[in-house]
This record gives structure tokens, sequence and C-alpha cells, in this order.
């Protein structure tokens, strides 16, 4: 996978296959972090200090990835995420038809990619960790099977 | 394998195998057979359309011929011998179905084979294994995994590419894209950053 990221990145693109735990990072070097379904194949309470540590201050830590099911509290999100994947699906497709826009089709090599289908935090631990680890960090629940979490480095005074 | 007619093949078979043995027949996998049997039935129904009496057989006959015949002859023009207005009048029906046989009984040549849609093409390895048995030619697999998700499947994390582009500080020169995979979100990250890293 990480060949065909090389293959479609642009030059300021640096492609790396390493442990997120393992690879050193340089210290306050980027002024975001972001990921896309990638934490939750880690152990928060390890990657997030690493991950705050490379940040510049002020920079932003921005994170989607998979939370567990979590019906009692979640409810009215999974109602939402179940109705709104199938309408969506249909207006997308329909865009699709008609539109030369990709209108988030899947990727062709989407069927190769890691997943887990049994994450094993909720939305609410990984609040609860995240808020251990980065004092100020804000997690919420996102519609579609994603919980986001967003952090800014303070600027040292 | 030992000589089955078509009504001993559906009867033995399960009743999707079955149909996708018509599904097999329709395209064209038994190319000569359907072809023998369009000839088969342009004979048939020129002979009948001499009889207005058998205007009820000539229909079934039609039917069977559309059913039959390979979607790429439906397709075929009309006739162009110009019979007369009592004879396009007795024969309107059979022309209406049967737009391949021309007044003579001539079967009109093929237009280039339609290939068939993919929903027709088999799922498996048995399937294959059961077409080749029966048609003795190999089919294509339809493709796998991925090609196969379903048209109203879509993509949630390319939907929350642009949630995250938003909390992009800015200006943004260096950028690490955690868990990059194919590197459809770094590609957009590097439209926005000078630099980018995607371990």
């Amino acid at each position: 996978m990480i060949e065909q990221a090389r293959r479609v990145a642009p030059p300021n693109v640096t492609c790396i296959l390493a442990d997120l735990l393992q690879e050193p990072l340089p210290d306050a070097g980027y002024d975001a972090i972001v990921s896309i379904s990638a934490l939750h194949h880690t152990s928060l309470p390890e990657a997030l200090p690493r991950l705050a540590g490379a940040l510049r201050p002020g920079g932003v830590l921005a994170a989607a990835a998979l939370p567990r099911g979590d019906l009692l509290r979640e409810l009215p999100a999974e109602l939402t995420a179940a109705i709104g994947h199938r309408l969506f699906g249909a207006a997308f497709a329909i865009l699709r038809t008609i539109g030369p826009g990709r209108w988030y089709a899947m990727e062709p090599n989407h069927a190769i990619m890691p997943v887990v289908l049994d994450p094993s935090l909720t939305t609410c631990q990984v609040r609860q960790q995240a808020s251990a680890v980065l004092p100020g960090a804000h997690v919420r629940r996102l519609v579609f099977w994603r919980y986001f979490l967003l952090w800014q480095k303070p600027v040292e005074t | 394998m030992p000589h089955m007619t078509d009504s001993d093949a559906v009867a033995a078979c399960p009743r999707s195998i079955s149909l996708r043995r018509l599904r097999t027949e329709y395209f064209e996998d038994r190319q000569p057979d359907a072809e023998q049997l369009t000839g088969a039935l342009s004979n048939a129904a020129a002979a009948m359309m001499e009889d207005d009496a058998a205007s009820r057989r000539n229909e079934s006959m039609s039917l069977v011929g559309r059913c039959m015949r390979p979607r790429a002859m439906s397709a075929a023009p009309p006739a162009t011998a110009k019979p007369s207005l009592s004879g396009r009048l007795k024969n309107r029906h059979a022309a209406s179905t049967c737009r391949s046989v021309s007044q003579d009984g001539a079967v009109k040549p093929q237009p280039a084979r339609v290939p068939p849609p993919r929903w027709l093409l088999p799922t498996s390895d048995r399937d294959c294994q059961w077409f080749a048995a029966q048609s003795g030619t190999q089919r294509a697999r339809r493709p796998p995994q991925s090609e196969s998700v379903n048209a109203l499947d879509w993509d949630h994390n390319a939907y929350y590419h642009r949630l995250l582009l938003r909390h992009l500080p800015r200006p943004c020169n260096r950028v690490l894209d955690v868990g990059c995979g194919a590197g459809a979100f770094a590609v957009e990250l590097a439209k926005r950053a000078e630099r980018v890293d995607g371990p």
C-alpha cells in the first residue's frame, strides 16, 4: 500500500513505512498532525504524547477514527448514520452517474485496507483517555461511524 | 456426460443454476445453438406466414424466438423487402417480434456481439466450473472484492477529509498524516501544505 501512496503522491509528500510508536518524530516539527481511520489501530496513551511532542506550539492535532459502538449513549447518531448512509449513498450514486465527480466513491484498493471491525474504545472512552494525556482535547462523535479528536497545542508563554 | 434436453437440465438443476443456464444460452456461450435455433425459427415463421389460421402458433413461435435470440440480434433492423399491404397487415405481428428474419426466410447478418452485462457474469469458482461443464467453454469470472462493492456504498473517510482540512492552521508548512494508507488524503494535504510526511 505504501508503494501505491508513493505512486499517487506529489513530490512534496514523503511516504514512510514505520511504526508510529517506534519511528523517531522531529521534536516540535509539525504545524499540524492529521490522521484518518488510523488511531483506533494503536494505543492512545502511548501514541498521543508522541504526536503532541512532534507538534509545534500552537499546532493542531486533528484525527478521525473508528469508535466502538455505544448504543446507549449514541443511539441518535447510530440511527442517523444508518438512514443517512443509504440516503447519501443513493444521492452520491446518482451524482456520480450524471456528473464527473467522484462523490466519495470507494477507492479501488478499498478491500486491501486494514480493517478493525471491533475497535476497543467507545467515543466516551477516547474522550477520557485523550483528556488525560492532552488537556483541552475535544472529542466528539461524527455521524458516520467516526469520532473526531481535535487538540491545539498550547503556545508556551 | 449424457445428452440432456433443456427441460431435463432445468429440472435437474437447482433453481438458481437453471436461471444461470438460461443466461448462458441467452448470450454467447452457446452461440451456434442459438443460430441454429434462429434459423429454424425463421423457416417455421416464413412457412406460417402463409397460413392465416396459424397466427396463434406463429405468435408463440415468435415469442420463443425473441426470448432465445441473443440480445444483439433483436436490435437488427427490420426486413428490407416490401410486402404488399395485405401481407404486411397479415404478418405485422411476426415482423414486430421477429425482426431479424426477412420475408424470404433468410437470416440477416448478425451485428457485433454485445458483451453480457456485469451482473450476468458468474460470481464464484463453483459457478465457473458449472458453466465450463455445461457449455464446454470457460467464462470470465466477475471481479471479486472491491469491484463487487455495493453501488450505494461510499467512503466515509473521504467524506471527512474536508472536516480535517478545515482545522489545518494557516500557514501550514509541514504536516504529518498518520496512517496515510494509499495516500488519498496526503494528496489533498499536499495542495495546502508545503511538506507532508505520511507514515
